[in-house]
């Protein structure tokens, strides 16, 4: 089969290589390749390549043709734009695919969308349209449903030309004489998110440099090690499939959850269950599949709370959530108080009646933490 | 008549059976005269302070937890921890982790039977420290009615006004739904700590200067007479007349009169004061003026000695 009509491929912008297809030894091997550029005449000229025959791996040049394409595909023609993201106040982007961090729930900086040409000089009057989106199992949520806007976080423009679609997820605009400015608002969920940028008039632009926000809390760590996690004085509960790792904290409450757990088994003899923490980002914690995305975790979104299982265990070889109900001592809610006042936090009343089989549990929440 | 009770009664009924635990929720009251009576003595190098915590029966909350304030600022002098024991209820790993966050007066610990015991930091993001003490369960609350004076703090640090907190044991599973809100909740622990002040170690400033430090113990004068330390207005009048004899005599050059001027003072605290919790007559000095004005004025004596 021989895919030799330059109707079907050549349609693509001017100096692009096209190859739809595997490569072996640097030979397209299997459906078309080709190119097309525009002549300084303007007219737009390619050479038609053909690759044949993938199950032989045996693609040869079979023939080429020097044929017009702007009469009948004027995108060959079109000029190489790039669409770039910015923060307004000129801060360098955190790395190559980061533009910022953000704290769930915050709104960010001013972020500009800037089109520029070939010899990278700014194409005025260019309408782009901005998409927010979430990374999907970002943050430490493996459960579905990526595209609400608890997970994707909106955008926002104050230009004239702006118009927002899909609850603020969209946003389209003209990029003027120095690009279109926006803000996003981070969601209150953590994870890793983009701004997709396109052209959406009658230019034709590929989006290139940092286009992704990083949301969460800098620095948490996972609550214990290797040793801590099969030992006293811990054992780590409470993780789910749709939230498998549940035991992030900053780094001086991790260690105060170790020093009130090593406090408690050397008073009882027994091993604390020690259930949600932070997730690995930080944010909204939700742990009701019914209701992806809400609480009813209150805190938990700053590595600074933790939840203790009701029921200590008595039998120090048992890990998680597994220890026999004989071999099970109930944990005195005025010792939690005690250990967690003496770590410079206090109980709270927010988890209390969470239902099993997680719940109910003993929320101990770092003083003048924030919620 | 029959059918509006019925009817009344029914409806009753069915939101009892709705709302099962409405009966058993409760809002904790704040607990109120707590007192927090602190008597202190010297041996060698080292002060103990002996705390008395007095529940009366006009309450009905129960204590469970006690902080007082030992937090060092920069300016402070820093004092050796050799020689300082700690007792049963020490909780070495949460104090030593205090200990590398936050400055601290050195203390030993100790508390009653049934308490736990630590070096605690205030929270985040202050950056202050507590001598704190915890019932380990319910059998070890202090109750309306009770006193418990087990609570012992030992350090070289100079005996200063320290402010303390003494907080209630809160049955959580009977608070009302609506303190899941951790804005009513965090109101609702506000409102029922029991804020008080009382003597602690402190330390005295790195570099101290006598003047400096006769003005900080004429302050420690006004402010034991301000809370209650000192009962008698007369006594009150003659520590602070004798205080600034001894300040007009250091601006005069003249410290051998200045020192004897000083230990009339110091006299004078020790013929007035109650030393500990208790003591016969009604002496205008409580304990905690006593340990304030006695050896922070001896601190001063030694300061001015030639």
């Amino acid at each position: 089969m021989i895919y030799n009509d330059a109707t079907t491929f050549f349609s693509g912008p001017n100096d692009v290589w096209w190859s739809d297809g595997l490569v072996h030894d640097g030979v397209p091997i299997s459906y078309l390749a080709g190119a097309s550029r525009r002549r300084d005449d303007g007219v737009c000229v390619g050479v038609n390549l053909v690759a044949i025959d993938a199950s032989a791996f045996g693609a040869t040049f079979v023939g080429g043709a020097l044929v017009l394409f702007s009469q009948v595909y004027p995108q060959c023609g079109a000029k190489k734009y790039t669409v770039k993201l910015s923060r307004r106040d000129g801060l360098s982007p955190e790395s190559g695919a980061i533009l910022y961090s953000s704290e769930p729930g915050q709104p960010g900086p001013e972020l500009v969308a800037t089109v520029y040409d070939e010899h990278n000089q700014v194409v005025p009057d260019v309408v782009v349209q901005l998409q927010a989106n979430a990374i999907p199992n970002a943050g430490g949520h493996h459960h579905g449903d990526n595209s609400v806007t608890l997970r994707t976080g909106t955008l926002a423009s104050a230009d004239s030309s702006a118009k927002l679609s899909q609850n603020a997820q969209v946003l389209s605009g003209n990029t003027g004489s120095t690009g279109l400015v926006f803000t996003y608002n981070a969601p209150p969920v953590g994870g890793d998110n983009t701004i997709a940028a396109t052209c959406i008039d009658s230019h034709h632009c590929t989006q290139q440099g940092p286009m992704q926000v990083w949301v969460g809390i800098k620095g948490l760590q996972p609550l214990g090690d290797a040793v801590f996690q099969s030992a006293p004085p811990i054992r780590l509960t409470g993780q789910t499939t749709s939230h498998p790792s549940n035991h992030y904290g900053t780094a001086g409450w991790v260690q105060s959850i170790m020093d009130l757990a090593t406090e408690f088994f050397s008073i009882e003899g027994a091993t604390l269950g020690i259930n949600d923490m932070s997730l690995a980002q930080g944010g909204l914690f939700d742990i009701d599949i019914q209701k992806h995305w809400l609480p009813p975790h209150i805190l938990h979104r700053t590595g600074t709370s933790v939840d203790i299982d009701r029921a200590a265990c008595l039998n120090l070889t048992v890990s998680g959530a597994n220890c026999p109900a004989a071999e099970q001592l109930p944990v005195d809610f005025e010792l939690i108080d005690g250990l967690c006042f003496l770590i410079g936090g206090h109980l709270e009343a927010a988890d209390l009646r969470i239902p099993p089989p997680k719940g109910p549990l003993i929320h101990c929440q770092l003083n003048g933490s924030p919620s | 008549m029959r059918g509006p009770l019925f009817g009344f009664f029914s409806l009753l009924l069915l939101q009892l059976s709705w709302f099962p635990k409405a009966w058993g929720q409760q809002v904790p009251v704040p607990l109120q005269d707590v007192k927090l009576q602190a008597a202190v003595a010297k041996g060698g190098s080292t002060f103990t302070y002996k705390y008395l915590v007095v529940n009366p029966a006009v309450n009905v909350g129960r204590i469970g937890k006690i902080a007082i304030d030992i937090t060092r600022n920069a300016q402070q002098a820093q004092l050796s921890s050799d020689q300082l024991v700690n007792g049963g209820c020490y909780a070495p790993n949460i104090s030593q982790r205090t200990l590398q966050r936050v400055p601290l007066i050195p203390v030993g610990i100790d508390g009653p039977a049934g308490w736990i015991c630590a070096l605690a930091p205030v929270g985040a993001p202050s950056s202050g420290g507590l001598a704190g003490w915890a019932a380990k369960g319910q059998a070890f609350l202090i109750l309306p009615d009770q006193t418990n004076d087990g609570f012992v703090l030992t350090s070289p640090g100079l005996p200063g006004i320290r402010s303390a907190t003494i907080k209630p044991a809160i049955d959580y599973d009977s608070l009302p739904v609506e303190f899941d809100d951790p804005d009513k909740m965090s109101a609702l622990l506000d409102s029922l700590t029991f804020r008080t002040s009382s003597v602690g170690p402190t330390a005295p400033p790195a570099a101290p200067t006598p003047l400096d430090f006769l003005d900080y113990l004429i302050g420690l004068v006004n402010d034991s007479g301000n809370i209650g330390w000192i009962r008698v207005g007369g006594v009150h009048q003659s520590l602070l007349a004798k205080l600034d004899d001894v300040r007009r005599k250091v601006l005069a050059g003249q410290p051998t009169p200045a020192t004897n001027v000083l230990k009339a003072f110091l006299n004078e605290v020790q013929a007035t004061s109650c030393l500990g919790f208790t003591c016969p007559g009604n002496k205008p000095l409580t304990s905690e003026a006593y340990a304030l004005l006695f050896f922070n004025g001896n601190f001063l004596l030694g300061l001015l000695a030639p």
